[in-house]
C-alpha cells in the first residue's frame, strides 16, 4: 500500500481540525473570569479558531494538489505494517508500566536488551560477540545509572512497588 | 570586571572537570551520525540534578559547545553530518577527505569552529549586559510584541510549509494551556488530574518530542542510520599543526569574518539557528568567491564558512536565551530547561538578581570553547574511532536516560507517561514532515504571550491603541507583519514554480 504526500496531508488536515473543534468545546468548562477584559477562555478558542482555519486550508490545498507531483520528489512512502516500529512502541509502553513495578534497574536491563534486538538488523542474531556486548551493555548501563544517582547525586530511581511491599 | 569574578567562580576543580566531561561528552555524541547537540544535551540533564546551579548549567554549556562541535568529524571523514549545523561541512569537507586532505579539512574545521565560537563568547559577554539592560525598560505591550515576532519567525522560517509551521505552532501553544490560567487560576485543560495543576513539565515535552520520537524513526528504518561508509582505504596526506599556513589561515579569514557575523545574527533571530546559518554562510562564501565553480569539489573556505557560522550561532542563541528567555532553537531550550531544574529563570533580571551565576555560566562558554578546541585538536583520533559505535546500540541508552531525566525532573511518574506519549506525538509529526521547533518555542511562550497581552489590556481598559503607540512594540508588530508577508510571498512564488515546471 502506497500513502501519498497528498493523503498524508490531507488526514494530518483532518486530524488538526478535529484537535481544533475539541479544544474549542472543552474551552466551554473553563470557568469564565472576570478579572480582566479577555478571560481565561479567550486564547484557547483563539487558537482554536486559527488551528480550525490553518488545517481547513492544509485539507483544501493538499486536495488540489496536482496528481502528478505526489510521487515526483519520492515522498510516497510504504505504509505496511512495520514490526520493529510496532514492537518499539509496545516496549516504550511496557517500560513506563512495568519500571513502577519491579523498579529501574530491573526493567531497565530488560528493555535496553530487547530495545537493542528490536534494532538490530536479523543477521547478527547469530553473531554471539554482538549478542554478548548487547548483553553487557543491558546491563551494565542500568547499573552503572543507579549506583551514580544513588550514591553521587543522592537521588533515587524507581525502585518498585513489588520490591517496596515484599 | 564581572567576568572576571565569573572566571573566578568557575576555577574549581569541580567545575573545570565538569565542563571537560560535558566538552568531551557532547563532542562524542554530536560527531555520531543522527544524534545532534540537543540529544547530547538530553542524556547528559539527568545528571545535573545533584550538581549546584553553577556546576550544573557549566555543564550543561560545555555539552552545547561539544555538541555543536561533534558534527564536524563525521561530517568531514564520513560525508555524514553528525548534526543539522554540519551540513554545509560536508559538501567541501568530504571530497578534501576523498583527495587525501582530511587532516587539513579537519584543522581548519577545528581552527575555525573555535574562532566562530570565540567571536560568539566576545559578543555575547559584552552585548548581553547591554541587552537585557534595554530589555528592562520593555514593558508587556514591548514583551508581547517580541513573543508574537518570535512564534511567527520559528514558524514561518522553519523547514516545510509555513502552514504546516504554523499548526505546528499553534499545537504548541494549546499544550502550554493545560494547567492553570496565571491571571484567574482556573484549571484549564487538566481534565480532573491535579498533577496537571502546573501543566506540563517542560524536560519530559522536550525529550519526548526528539529523543523518543527518533528511536522510533531509526526502528522504522531498522538501523539503516547505522551504515557508515568511511574513508580509511584513501591514503591521507600527512600534514604539521593545521594543515595549512599562515598566509591561507589569513586569506581564510575573509571568508570566516563575515560568515561569524551571519552566524551571530541567525542564532540570535529565534528559531533558526545553526542548521540555518552553516548553509547561509556557505552560499554566502560561495557567492562572493572568485571560484564559485570550486566550491563542493573540495574548497576549504566552505569548510571555514560552515564551521565558522554554526559556531557563532550558539553565541548568538545564548545571547536571547539569557537576556530575553526566548529559547532559539530546541537545544537551547533543553538548556532552559536546565535553567528551570537549578530555580534559575532566563530574562532580563537575571543579569540583576543571579549576576554571579550569569557571569560564571559566560566564563565557562568560553572555557568550553577553548576546551572543546584543545580536546578536538589533540583527541582526534579517539573520536574518530568512536564513530564505529552503530545508533541501534547508542539509542536505546538514550532512552535509558531520557526516562531518568523525566523521572527526577519532579520525582513524578506520570511525567514518564508524558514523555512516551509526547514521543508517539513527536514521531508522527515528523513523519508527516510538521517541524518541531514551531512546537516546542509555542509551548514555551504561549504563557508569556497570553499573560502580556491580558496584562497590557488590563492596563489600556481594553484598548489596543497605546500597544501600538509604544515605539518597540509597533517596530516588532510590523516586523511580524513582514515576515509572514514576505514569507507567504515565497510560498505563492515557489508553487507558482512548481506550476510552471509541470
Amino acid at each position: 500500500m502506497i500513502v501519498s504526500e497528498k493523503k498524508k496531508n490531507v488526514y494530518a488536515g483532518i486530524t488538526f481540525l478535529l484537535f481544533a473543534i475539541f479544544i474549542y468545546a472543552v474551552s466551554f468548562w473553563i470557568p469564565e473570569s472576570k478579572s480582566d477584559v479577555l478571560g481565561s477562555r479567550f486564547f484557547p478558542r483563539c487558537t482554536a479558531v486559527f488551528m480550525g482555519i490553518l488545517s481547513g486550508i492544509l485539507t483544501l490545498s493538499s486536495i488540489g494538489f496536482k496528481k502528478s507531483e505526489e510521487t515526483k520528489d519520492g515522498s510516497a512512502q510504504h505504509a505496511g505494517l512495520n514490526y520493529s516500529l510496532l514492537l518499539t512502541c509496545l516496549a516504550l509502553i511496557l517500560y513506563y508500566l512495568i519500571i513502577l513495578q519491579l523498579g529501574f534497574v530491573i526493567t531497565s536491563i530488560v528493555y535496553l536488551f530487547c530495545q537493542c534486538l528490536i534494532l538490530l538488523p536479523k543477521e547478527d542474531y547469530r553473531n554471539k560477540k554482538k549478542m554478548m556486548i548487547t548483553l553487557a551493555i543491558s546491563v551494565l548501563v542500568p547499573v552503572a545509572i543507579n549506583f551514580i544517582f544513588w550514591k553521587i547525586f543522592m537521588i533515587a530511581l524507581p525502585a518498585g512497588n513489588l520490591f517496596m511491599r515484599i | 570586571m564581572e567576568l572576571l569574578h565569573g572566571f573566578q567562580t568557575i576555577f574549581a576543580f569541580d567545575t573545570l572537570f565538569l565542563i571537560v566531561a560535558g566538552v568531551v561528552g557532547g563532542l562524542i555524541i554530536g560527531a555520531l551520525p543522527g544524534l545532534s547537540a540537543f540529544t547530547a544535551l538530553a542524556i547528559m540533564l539527568p545528571f545535573t540534578f545533584g550538581m549546584e546551579a553553577v556546576n550544573g548549567i557549566s555543564f550543561l554549556m560545555a555539552v552545547y559547545v561539544g555538541g555543536c562541535s561533534g558534527g564536524l568529524i563525521s561530517a568531514i571523514l564520513l560525508g555524514i553530518p553528525g548534526t543539522p549545523s554540519s551540513i554545509a561541512t560536508c559538501f567541501d569537507g568530504y571530497p578534501l577527505a576523498k583527495k587525501g586532505e582530511a587532516k587539513k579539512a579537519l584543522g581548519a574545521a577545528i581552527l575555525f569552529s573555535f574562532i566562530g565560537g570565540l567571536i560568539g563568547a566576545v559578543v555575547l559577554s559584552f552585548a548581553g549586559p547591554h541587552i537585557a539592560k534595554v530589555a528592562l525598560r520593555f514593558n508587556s505591550y514591548d514583551y508581547f510584541a517580541i513573543i508574537l515576532f518570535s512564534l511567527t519567525t520559528v514558524s514561518a522560517l522553519s523547514e516545510g510549509s509555513i502552514v504546516k509551521g504554523l499548526l505546528s505552532c499553534l499545537l504548541g501553544i494549546t499544550f502550554g494551556f493545560v494547567g492553570t490560567d496565571s491571571l484567574s487560576s482556573y484549571y484549564r485543560y487538566t481534565f480532573g488530574i491535579n498533577k496537571l495543576a502546573n501543566g506540563f513539565n517542560l524536560v519530559p515535552v522536550l525529550i519526548g518530542l526528539f529523543a523518543v520520537s527518533q528511536i522510533m524513526l531509526t526502528a522504522r528504518e531498522k538501523a539503516a542510520s547505522a551504515k557508515v561508509v568511511g574513508i580509511s582505504d584513501i591514503k591521507q596526506k600527512e600534514v604539521k599543526g593545521f594543515g595549512f599556513s599562515f598566509k591561507e589561515f589569513l586569506s581564510y579569514l575573509k571568508t570566516a569574518i563575515p560568515s561569524s557575523i551571519i552566524g551571530l545574527l541567525i542564532g540570535i533571530l529565534p528559531g533558526l539557528g545553526g542548521n540555518v546559518s552553516n548553509l547561509l554562510a556557505y552560499s554566502y562564501a560561495k557567492k562572493t568567491s572568485k571560484h564559485p565553480e570550486d566550491f563542493g569539489t573540495g574548497v576549504v573556505e566552505g569548510v571555514v564558512a560552515s564551521e565558522t557560522a554554526n559556531n557563532a550561532t550558539v553565541g548568538g542563541a545564548l545571547i536571547i536565551l539569557l537576556t530575553l528567555g526566548i529559547p532559539g532553537d530546541n537545544a537551547t531550550s533543553m538548556i532552559m530547561a536546565g535553567f528551570q531544574l537549578h530555580d534559575v529563570t532566563p530574562g532580563p533580571l537575571l543579569f540583576k538578581t543571579s549576576g554571579v551565576l550569569v557571569y560564571a555560566i559566560l566564563a565557562a562558554f568560553i572555557v568550553a570553547n577553548v576546551v572543546f578546541f584543545l580536546v578536538e585538536y589533540y583527541g582526534l583520533s579517539l573520536f574518530v574511532k568512536m564513530l564505529s559505535i552503530p545508533s541501534t546500540l547508542l539509542l536505546p541508552i538514550v532512552i535509558v536516560c531520557c526516562f531518568v531525566g523525566s523521572y527526577c525532573a519532579n520525582n513524578n511518574s506520570l511525567d514518564i507517561l508524558i514523555m512516551v506519549l509526547f514521543g508517539f506525538l513527536g514521531y508522527m509529526l515528523k513523519r508527516n514532515k510538521f517541524p518541531l521547533a514551531p512546537l516546542v518555542v509555542g509551548f514555551i511562550l504561549a504563557p508569556s504571550l497570553e499573560t502580556y497581552l491580558r496584562r497590557s489590556l488590563m492596563k489600556t481598559e481594553g484598548s489596543f491603541l497605546p500597544v501600538m503607540q509604544s515605539p518597540i512594540a509597533a517596530v516588532f508588530l510590523i516586523l511580524t507583519v513582514f515576515a509572514v508577508g514576505y514569507t507567504v510571498y515565497g510560498e505563492i512564488k515557489k508553487t507558482q514554480g512548481q506550476v510552471r515546471g509541470n
